[in-house]
């Protein structure tokens, strides 16, 4: 490998891995199926950890489960329901999901409890979530890897219920 | 400028000719590095990198998901192509800086990724991505000390966040993962300065290697002197931590061999490798002494083994003419000193008596250092000089 080249591979190196991580979740919007999930705080009177809202998902609705949410090898299995986008949700070993819709891997289903918020919305949102009934939008793998595509108050985007803050005088 | 102002000195007293004085400036000036503008530099570029990173932790939600992330890795591939650019146009210091910037960029939109798409990533899997994503560029293309302590950064970072995730997941109890984490702490900074003399990184990454050598050695010697202190607490057997620090030292001493061996090659003169040996294995037993016998609480001997220890670096660095390291361990011993008079007496009277005793100690100490070193100095800085 000449210098040159070697040169641009590494420089390359970056981009490449940084389009593949977006291209990767685009995919998943793309082409997973959509879901929509009960939510409620993690610590119902600290909802907020700095710049993201910390949660957790109410795995209800479903039957029961066959296994401990959390537990390694213990996935989400969705099953189909009157309403496409809420399933019927239960926990079931991840080597038996011939069943399930989609589901979601334990290290998914882990890491699917906060939502990124801008600075200044905090303070608005945290009250909004408190008053309206909180749920997010997910899109899910065939892998069972989880995307959030949008948080929801009252079945509404949450933008357009809280708006912009008035501006700080 | 201090060379300057002597020259003409030299030469106003007769002892230099004008054309000699001219030919010293212009040699002195071919061999000048501008660390200070490196050193600006990477100051610049890493207020540069933070700020973009700022940015992008507030949120702009605003912003639709697309041209956000468009944007962002419009900018990364532009960088990269500048630093390309750069390189090949042999802008030493643009390369340099650009290089710092991208790094930090990198990092940014990892962290831009995970925030719009809400992924609930740790901050391991981040820091590991983006020291896997970049160290390569930093090895082509870094050549500056500023960026050997990026690369240096974004490594020790990811490789150590990763461990401890790894050390949290793995549930191994708590003594195997103390022993982990001792043998890491005591391993890690060895292997530093045993990567760092590498024939090959020595001649082709000269920065990387320096900052490498000099990161491994000065946390070598603070880590030998906070351990020291462990004699102020009591110790016994069926302390987990206790335990695990000693099993840790069969890795550390195994290391240390091969750092013994390596300074074979780093060091030519028979004299100044001696010296660095001596320091090495004293700064590794005590610092490891407290943790190998038991003991009650004994804080006198804490302080006269620290007092001790920074009188075998003020005579290391001495016998190496590092000027800065012999001043250091002096005035820290000085002001360990003062530390033992306040440690020692109770009361205010007793306090009072204690600092006054203390601080004529330390003026003594001033005293004999400033008469000492002076002629030290003269001898240091000429080859062959120190003894």
């Amino acid at each position: 490998m000449t210098a040159t080249v070697r040169r641009v591979v590494v420089l390359a190196l970056p981009v490449v891995v940084l389009a593949a991580m977006v291209l990767r979740a685009e995919v998943i919007i793309a082409q997973g199926r959509h879901y929509v999930l009960d939510i409620e705080g993690y610590d119902p009177r600290d909802l907020l950890r700095g710049q993201y809202l910390r949660f957790r998902v109410r795995w209800s609705g479903g039957f029961g489960g066959a296994c401990t949410p959390g537990e390694e090898g213990c996935c989400v299995c969705f099953g189909e329901n009157a309403e496409p986008d809420r399933p019927w949700v239960h926990h079931v070993a991840c080597t038996e999901m011939s069943a399930c819709q989609a589901f979601i891997n334990p290290e998914s289903a882990r890491t699917v409890n906060q939502y990124f918020i801008p600075e200044d919305m905090g303070g608005p949102l945290e009250r909004a979530i408190r008053e309206k009934r909180a749920t997010i939008r997910v899109a899910v793998s065939s892998r069972g890897e989880v995307i959030i595509e949008d948080l929801l108050l009252d079945g509404q985007p949450w933008r357009d219920v809280v708006g912009r803050p008035p501006p700080s005088e | 400028m201090a060379l300057k102002r002597k020259l003409h000195e030299w030469q106003r007293a007769g002892l230099l000719d004008a054309s000699t004085v001219e030919r010293i400036e212009a040699y002195e000036e071919s061999r000048s590095r501008p660390y200070a503008l490196y050193v600006i530099g990477g100051i610049g570029a890493l207020a540069v990198g933070l700020g973009i990173i700022s940015m992008i932790a507030a949120n702009w939600a605003d912003i639709p998901r697309g041209v956000k992330l468009a944007v962002d890795l419009a900018v990364v591939a532009w960088l990269a192509r500048y630093v390309f650019l750069a390189d090949r146009a042999g802008k030493a210091w643009a390369r340099e800086v650009a290089l710092i910037i991208l790094q930090l960029l990198v990092l940014a939109s990892v962290g831009l990724i995970g925030q719009t798409y809400h992924l609930g990533g740790k901050a391991w899997q981040a820091l590991l991505a983006w020291a896997l994503m970049t160290t390569p560029m930093m090895l082509v293309l870094g050549r500056s000390h500023v960026t050997a302590v990026a690369l240096l950064t974004a490594l020790n970072a990811g490789a150590l966040t990763t461990l401890g995730e790894w050390l949290d997941r793995a549930h191994l109890g708590r003594f195997t993962e103390e022993l982990i984490i001792a043998c890491t702490a005591g391993v890690l900074p060895l292997l530093h300065l045993r990567l760092a003399w590498a024939s090959r990184l020595r001649e082709q990454r000269p920065a990387l290697s320096q900052v490498m050598e000099a990161a491994g050695f000065m946390v070598v010697l603070c880590a030998s002197g906070a351990m020291q202190h462990a004699w102020y607490e009591r110790t016994s057997a069926g302390d987990d931590t206790v335990n695990a620090v000693r099993v840790s030292l069969v890795a550390v001493a195994g290391m240390v061999a091969l750092v013994w061996v390596g300074a074979a090659r780093r060091f030519e003169d028979d004299a100044q490798r001696l010296c660095w040996r001596v320091l090495l294995v004293y700064a590794v037993a005590a610092g490891y002494l407290p943790f190998l016998v038991e003991h009650p609480r004994l804080g006198l001997l804490s302080a006269v083994s620290f007092l001790g220890y920074l009188a075998v670096i003020a005579w290391y660095a001495y016998r190496r003419r590092q000027v800065w390291l012999f001043n250091l361990a002096t005035a820290v011993m000085a002001l360990r000193l003062l530390g033992i008079f306040i440690e020692l007496f109770g009361g205010l009277l007793l306090t009072g008596f204690g600092l006054v005793l203390g601080g004529a100690a330390i003026l003594g100490m001033a005293r004999l250092w400033m008469n000492q070193t002076r002629q030290w100095r003269a001898t240091m800085r000429t080859p062959g000089g120190a003894p």
